[in-house]
């Protein structure tokens, strides 16, 4: 728990080389390190200060700015009850409610086994099928009382895991594509058509 | 290029104003006040605390606009006094007022701070906001020296706009969001910047302060002078404070010329040590058989008197040497310089102990800050600005932002290396192509260059510096000169060193023609009856402290000085002299600009000034130096036919810092304005109580009579370096095997007496550091952390660190007693590397 | 059906798959403008149909492209950031037709010969950043991205950049910051565009999802195709975002001012009508940054300059409906502290004033507040968003301060004395 591995460093470097500018990548690499670790540590932020090319504290200063990088421990899910106006019109507040007496913890809590935090959090553009609720960043709703306590059961019981990876995980598939065009060549290839 | 004027309309008066200047200095221009948090002149605008808003008209009518962040433009309809401004201001007072605590009363900040001043001006006088204020814990130290209070931040962004543009060490910045908008460092590393102490003097409200100053003394009952700072030779302008006799801050002002309002954490908390007393030498007193014992001062001056007085006599004046430090002021110099010329006549004579390169090349065609900023090239040569010459670094970075294309020569890289257009290596085993290449390096652009040149790395010998140095001037004909010399401008100007430059004296007596190398080899061979130490720790010169018995026992030291030190320790006679802040006078910067430094407490003690004391023992070798005061010092330069012809204390009244010497006709003479009162709080102050540094006219020298002695003839008197001293072909002796060259050079937290006599800073100071390039290391067999022992004349245990951006040098970090007792006299240091012993 | 563009393909319960999209016109929009038309070509059919940004602004699409600033290098940002309250139609279209995402991205490209093109999603949208990665890789994979695309000589390289959580990342210059690495924070104007200075400070284009996700349709169909569905400036369809109090919340792709709010609120084909025995309160018409809308506006058509002259905007596309049942104070209160929550923190007026108006809206709501809270507030508005007039002066650098005041405003105007109750009774009406 620290630095990135070695495998997570090659995927850092290709990311890395994905742009003109290696600072581009502070924010994917934030979402490798929860990946790795489940939130950014410290040693992350360094890490990731010497593959971009700035400061810990710049990196802290980007990462503290985003919702989704967490830079405390949470649990394996985190569940974000959205209470945005959309939700809220549809009983937003009665879930979030429902859904701390679920979990038996307080918003901005972890659960004692270290599987559940639960989040208050802004629209989640899922209001058709408010109240909605995310974990891990994948969608559910509508929701009520009986349908939220069966979906922390499905996560208890691993029935979900295909379809909500620990919390970290974002994009599961891989970019597959050769390594980018050197830019200078496509400025230089747009010069010749000019001509 | 001249400003261009266009026509604006201010508050419906029709005015011109610079084109593309800020609106809100051209509103300052006009005498139009907008209040302000987040603008500072030296960086760049960034228009978020909203303060400045006024009313600009455009296409589609008026609207709000931060006047820090438009510019000026023809025809500009502007509006700074309209309801909706008002309005606007209030509003953005009341927020920030919001969630800021009610803790004037005990805030360093109280009386001297933007926002309590904007709040009393401008605000309601009852708060609307009932709800409770934000809470974070308080205060957070961030670093050693800087302490940050949260509850107070009004998220101005002045802090860390400087860490990262001004200083580039982006250390501290934003964390957080929205109302939890929070300046932060990393987790637990500090904010570790030679230039850290900035950012409270920059703070608009108590948000930053430092912990030297915290809850020392009330603004109001601060007394203050304009001075200038000594810890190097770049003078920064600053505002002295002291408080019931002792030295309370020092704030920096914004010299135009100079230091932009910065200073560096050596130089600003340096009044730590002058106020530790138990670090500074206090009476005289004299060591006999008996040991040491506290003497009157006229008693050892008689003491200090006859023994040179009997040296001269049985040994002849060769035998009496004086050696100085750093901390001179001008005129302690020049009286100093008169006694061992003109009373004592001896040659053994160095003054500028450090000065390993020859002054001739540093005068002849002297280019002032300024110039060398904007020149088309800048050539940086054997010169480290963040480690000699801190503030300079800040400038040097500023300018390079904005479009200075610098050419790098050094051994070993730099904090500028990074950022310069080009970096030349000086390569010990291929030096013929080194000058080769840096010529190349100017790209044919020959005509507008400036070499900023100095003596950096300690393993190179003065007679190859300046060999190197003069090939490359002989190869730019035109190229004007900057001094880089970190100490020892005064004893340059006034020809008490060897390296001084020829031609440049006004004493008639004795020429210096020892240097400070070999006055010490001198006295370890028994050659010297008399050392004098001015202020000068003999140890910081190469000896090591058993030498320093030895040669102690067979030489009668005298040491003048204000610290303690291993010399005060084994002196025979010991007398106490006064620090900076002590004492009145004036200095000289590297751009041989006149700076005047101010006395704003009583000497501790008995100190007293070094000048006082040339003047007695003159007296009392039976002789007169002819002067009883210091305005006398100054009358006798003035008239000298010197470099400092024409010198006067007369400009001082007017303006913040003096002319630029030699003096020269052409040269226009600027005054410096004083910055506005929101950009460096420290000042708004000093001219609340009256101080006298007032932002006046612009002094013509023609019109002054002061400047009007002697003009025009000196510099022509110089003889030119480049034609002389200049040996073309230069080779050094290959390296035989298992020998590597070496690189020592100064950090800006290297142990001396007077750094360990401040409670703060000496903190700060690391042990040598030998940085290798991993390749190196390899070969060398060097782990990183490790540790190895160096011989070179002398041997020096030292820590390893490995680094990738290193050349192949073995470039220790860190000038000490100890890492100096590897340099020998040879024009380039080899060194063997062992393992080491532990 | 000509009434679907952008959503054509959504009824398909695989529409995100290679197949479908191959199978129902993809890829013909990319292969004609490249092997048919140059890239200037492109950008003339997208004017001539005059398509306007999806984002919330409004900005003509072929206009943005003309200011773009002449220099060898430019990028093109899609903007995927969907982050408005009730705003649901970018998250429809990338997880559920990515492959059009990607067509219309290239297509986009092209127009503007970028040399790098990001498409940056908002972080919480996982699966589709997981399609639209997909898509992106199966792109490569058929030579519809990467060198010489379909045999012409045009080359460009898509990369998928996920946010992380912060709803300013929405605006065009704090898309950029994130997009470099750093914290959301707004760019101060001028400069106005990043057509002029963008990312790295290169000429940029900052267009959002559904905006061109129209291109394969329009460069398929042609400009005039396009212009002939709606009339004046609005032209084409929408994704309409349906969403609060009503029986059939959801996404509406509708051709743009052939209906009225009533019709998208009560029709059978859209969302209808509330719930039995609920009486309408009061809609937002384009997202909570716009000013209300009540029972008489109903009859206002869904056209940007239709609702525009009603004194609010179209927005984003997002239609909120709250009936009698609620409360608007707690609505105000909400959106406020929605807005106090996403400031970015750079400026004084919305940092401290959002934060400001979400605590006292909630001593409100709580039963504890004070009759001189409603000037307390409107003044505050007043200081965020000088006048709270529409469209809206600004004390602020961006665009998300002055969004707190017409909710704020709206409420109080409207409904006084259910503030009143609050203050006085200590007690909800609607509860």
């Amino acid at each position: 728990m620290a630095r990135f591995s070695d495998e997570m460093l090659s995927r850092a470097e290709e990311l890395v080389a994905l742009y003109p500018d290696p600072r581009s990548a502070t924010i994917p690499l934030c979402h490798l390190a929860q990946e790795q670790d489940g939130y950014v540590t410290n040693e992350a932020m360094a890490h990731i200060a010497e593959l971009v090319g700035s400061t810990a504290a710049e990196v802290q200063g980007t990462a503290s700015f985003y919702d989704m990088l967490k830079l405390e421990p949470v649990g394996r899910y985190v569940i974000g009850v959205c209470t945005n106006i959309a939700c809220m019109l549809r009983g937003a507040y009665e879930l979030l409610e429902n859904a701390e007496e679920v979990l038996d913890v307080p918003v901005g809590a972890t659960t004692q086994d270290g599987l559940f935090t639960l989040e208050e959090v802004e629209c989640i553009a899922h209001c058709d099928q408010a109240p909605a609720a995310q974990v891990n960043y994948r969608y559910f709703g509508p929701l009520d009382r009986q349908s939220f306590e069966s979906l922390v059961s499905k996560l208890r019981s691993g029935e979900l895991n295909e379809e909500v990876p620990p919390h970290g995980t974002l994009i599961r598939i891989r970019r597959e594509a050769p390594a980018v065009i050197p830019m200078e060549e496509i400025d230089r290839n747009r010069a010749g058509e000019a001509e | 290029m001249p400003d261009e004027l266009v026509a604006v309309t201010f508050d419906g008066h029709s005015l011109q104003a610079r084109k593309g200047v800020k609106l809100i200095d051209a509103l300052d221009d006009a005498g139009i006040n907008v209040p302000r948090f987040c603008y500072h002149p030296r960086m760049s605008a960034v228009g978020m605390c909203r303060m400045c808003l006024v009313e600009v008209k455009g296409p589609r009518g008026v609207s709000l606009q931060p006047s820090c962040y438009i510019d000026v433009a023809d025809g500009m309809e502007v509006f700074t006094e309209s309801d909706a401004v008002k309005k606007a201001q209030h509003g953005v007072l009341e927020f920030l007022l919001a969630n800021h605590p009610l803790d004037c009363p005990v805030c360093d900040k109280g009386g001297e701070c933007p926002l309590q001043d904007q709040a009393f001006a401008h605000g309601s006088g009852e708060t609307r906001f009932v709800e409770e204020k934000r809470h974070y814990a308080k205060p957070i130290p961030i670093s050693r020296l800087i302490k940050l209070d949260r509850e107070r931040c009004i998220q101005c962004d002045r802090c860390t706009r400087f860490a990262d543009e001004v200083a580039g060490e982006p250390l501290i910045d934003f964390a957080g969001r929205g109302g939890t908008l929070r300046i932060s460092t990393f987790s637990n590393v500090d904010f570790d910047s030679y230039f850290s102490g900035n950012v409270a003097q920059i703070c608009p409200v108590g948000a930053l302060t430092t912990t030297p100053y915290r809850f020392k003394a009330r603004p109001w009952d601060l007394i203050q002078s304009a001075s200038t700072c000594t810890q190097c030779d770049m003078g920064c302008q600053v505002s002295l404070q002291s408080s019931q006799n002792e030295l309370t801050r020092m704030l920096g002002i914004d010299s135009d010329a100079i230091n932009h309002s910065w200073l560096c954490d050596r130089g600003r908390f340096s009044t730590s040590e002058v106020n530790n007393v138990e670090h500074r030498v206090t009476r005289p007193r004299l060591k006999d058989q008996d040991g040491t014992v506290d003497v009157s001062w006229t008693k050892a001056l008689r003491a200090a008197a006859s023994t040179i007085k009997r040296a001269i006599d049985e040994r002849g004046a060769s035998a009496v040497a004086v050696l100085s430090g750093t901390s001179l002021t001008l005129e302690d110099t020049y009286a100093w310089a008169k006694l061992a010329s003109d009373v004592v006549r001896t040659n053994a004579v160095d003054g500028a102990a450090d000065v390993r390169i020859d002054g001739s090349l540093l005068l002849e065609n002297p280019a002032s800050i300024n110039e060398a900023l904007a020149a088309r090239r800048l050539v940086l040569f054997n010169v480290d600005p963040k480690n000699e010459l801190p503030v300079l670094h800040l400038r040097l970075r500023a300018a390079i932002r904005a479009g200075l294309r610098v050419v790098e020569v050094n051994a070993v890289p730099t904090d500028l290396t990074a950022i310069v257009d080009r970096w030349i290596p000086i390569d010990p085993g291929n030096l013929g192509t080194t000058i080769d290449s840096v010529v190349a390096a100017l790209d044919g652009d020959l005509d507008d260059v400036v070499v900023m040149a100095g003596c950096r790395d300690r393993a190179l010998g003065a007679s190859l510096n300046t060999a190197l140095l003069g090939e490359l001037l002989s190869r730019v004909p035109r190229a004007k000169v900057l001094s880089g010399i970190a100490h020892g401008t005064n004893a340059l100007a006034v020809g008490f060193a060897p390296s001084a430059p020829r031609g440049i004296r006004s004493i008639s007596g004795v020429e210096p023609s020892m240097n400070a190398d070999s006055i010490v080899a001198a006295a370890l061979r028994g050659e010297i009856a008399v050392l004098v130490a001015l202020d000068s720790d003999l140890m910081g010169l190469g000896l090591t402290e058993d030498e320093l018995v030895s040669l102690s026992e067979r030489t009668t030291v005298i040491a003048l000085s204000s610290f303690e030190s291993a010399t005060t320790r084994h002196a025979t006679i010991v007398l106490p002299m006064s620090a900076f802040g002590e004492q009145q006078g004036s200095t000289l910067n590297i751009e041989w600009r006149h700076l005047r430094l101010g006395r704003q407490v009583e000497p501790v003690g008995q100190a007293r000034s070094a000048w006082m004391v040339a003047t007695e023992l003159a007296s009392m070798l039976g002789d007169e130096l002819g002067f009883m005061t210091l305005a006398d010092i100054t009358r006798e330069l003035a008239q000298s036919g010197g470099i400092l012809s024409g010198l006067g204390l007369h400009y001082f009244s007017e303006r913040l810092d003096g002319p630029l010497f030699p003096l020269s006709r052409k040269e226009e003479i600027r005054m410096q304005r004083v910055l506005d009162p929101m950009a460096t709080p420290g000042v708004a102050s000093i001219e609340r109580q009256g101080a006298n540094f007032a932002a006046g006219n612009v002094v013509e020298p023609s019109e002054s009579p002061g400047f009007a002695v002697g003009m025009g003839e000196t510099p022509k008197s110089l003889p030119s370096a480049k034609s002389s001293a200049v040996a073309r072909v230069i080779e050094l002796e290959p390296l035989s095997e298992g020998e590597h060259w070496l690189s020592l050079v100064p950090r800006l937290y290297d142990s001396s007496p007077e750094l360990l006599a401040n409670p703060f800073l000496k903190l700060a100071i690391r042990e040598p550091v030998l940085v290798v390039a991993p390749a190196v290391a390899e070969e060398l067999g060097l782990e990183d952390g490790g540790h190895c022992r160096l011989v070179g004349a002398g041997s020096a245990e030292v820590t390893v660190r490995h680094a990738k951006d290193q050349t192949l040098f073995l470039a220790l970090h860190g000038v000490t007693p100890a890492t100096q007792q590897l340099l020998g006299d040879q024009s380039w240091v080899k060194v063997r590397v062992e393992k080491s012993n532990g | 059906m000509t009434d679907r563009i952008v959503g054509a393909r959504l009824h398909y319960e695989d529409s995100q798959t290679l197949e479908r999209f191959l199978a129902t016109g993809g890829d013909q929009g990319l292969r004609k403008a490249l092997l048919e038309l140059t890239p200037q070509e492109v950008a003339d059919q997208v004017t001539t149909a005059n398509l306007l940004g999806r984002g919330g602004a409004g900005f003509e699409a072929g206009r943005k492209w003309s200011m773009l600033r002449k220099a060898p290098r430019r990028y093109l940002v899609i903007n995927g950031d969907e982050s408005e309250p009730a705003t649901f139609k970018d998250h429809l279209l990338v997880e559920n037709d990515p492959h059009q995402l990607v067509e219309g991205a290239t297509i986009a490209a092209y127009a503007i010969e970028a040399s790098f093109v990001v498409i940056y999603l908002r972080g919480e949208f996982a699966l589709g950043l997981e399609r639209v990665q997909q898509a992106i890789n199966e792109a490569y994979a058929r030579n519809a991205l990467g060198r010489s695309i379909f045999g012409s000589s045009f080359s460009v390289d898509i990369v998928l950049q996920p946010g992380a959580g912060a709803y300013i990342c929405g605006e065009e210059t704090s898309l950029i910051e994130s997009l470099e690495g750093k914290r959301g924070f707004p760019r101060i104007k001028p400069p106005y565009f990043p057509a002029v200075i963008g990312l790295y400070g290169e000429p940029t284009i900052v267009n959002n999802v559904e905006t061109v996700s129209n291109l394969p349709w329009i460069v398929q169909h042609g400009g005039e195709a396009f212009k002939e569905l709606g009339q004046g400036r609005s032209t084409g369809t929408r994704l309409f975002a349906l969403s609060g109090q009503v029986r059939r919340p959801g996404p509406y792709e509708v051709e743009m001012t052939k209906i009225t709010f009533r019709d998208l609120i009560f029709d059978q084909e859209y969302g209808q009508g509330l719930d039995p025995g609920r009486e309408l309160l009061a809609f937002i018409p384009g997202g909570v940054s716009a000013p209300w809308f009540f029972p008489e506006h109903l009859d206002i058509p869904l056209g940007q300059d239709e609702v525009a002259k009603a004194g609010s905007m179209l927005g984003s596309g997002s239609v909120i409906v709250m009936d009698d049942s609620s409360c608007p104070v707690r609505s105000a209160w909400r959106i406020a502290r929605f807005f106090a929550r996403e400031s970015c923190g750079q400026c004084t007026p919305c940092r401290e004033g959002g934060a400001w108006i979400d605590k006292i809206l909630r001593r409100i709501e709580e039963g504890e507040g004070r009759e001189s809270d409603l000037d307390l507030l409107l003044d505050l508005c007043d200081n965020i968003s000088p006048g709270i007039k529409w469209p809206p002066a600004q004390t602020t650098i961006c665009v998300l301060g002055p969004s707190i005041p017409p909710s704020v405003n709206a409420a109080i105007q409207h409904f006084r004395d259910d503030f009143l109750i609050h203050i006085k009774e200590g007690r909800c009406p609607h509860a």
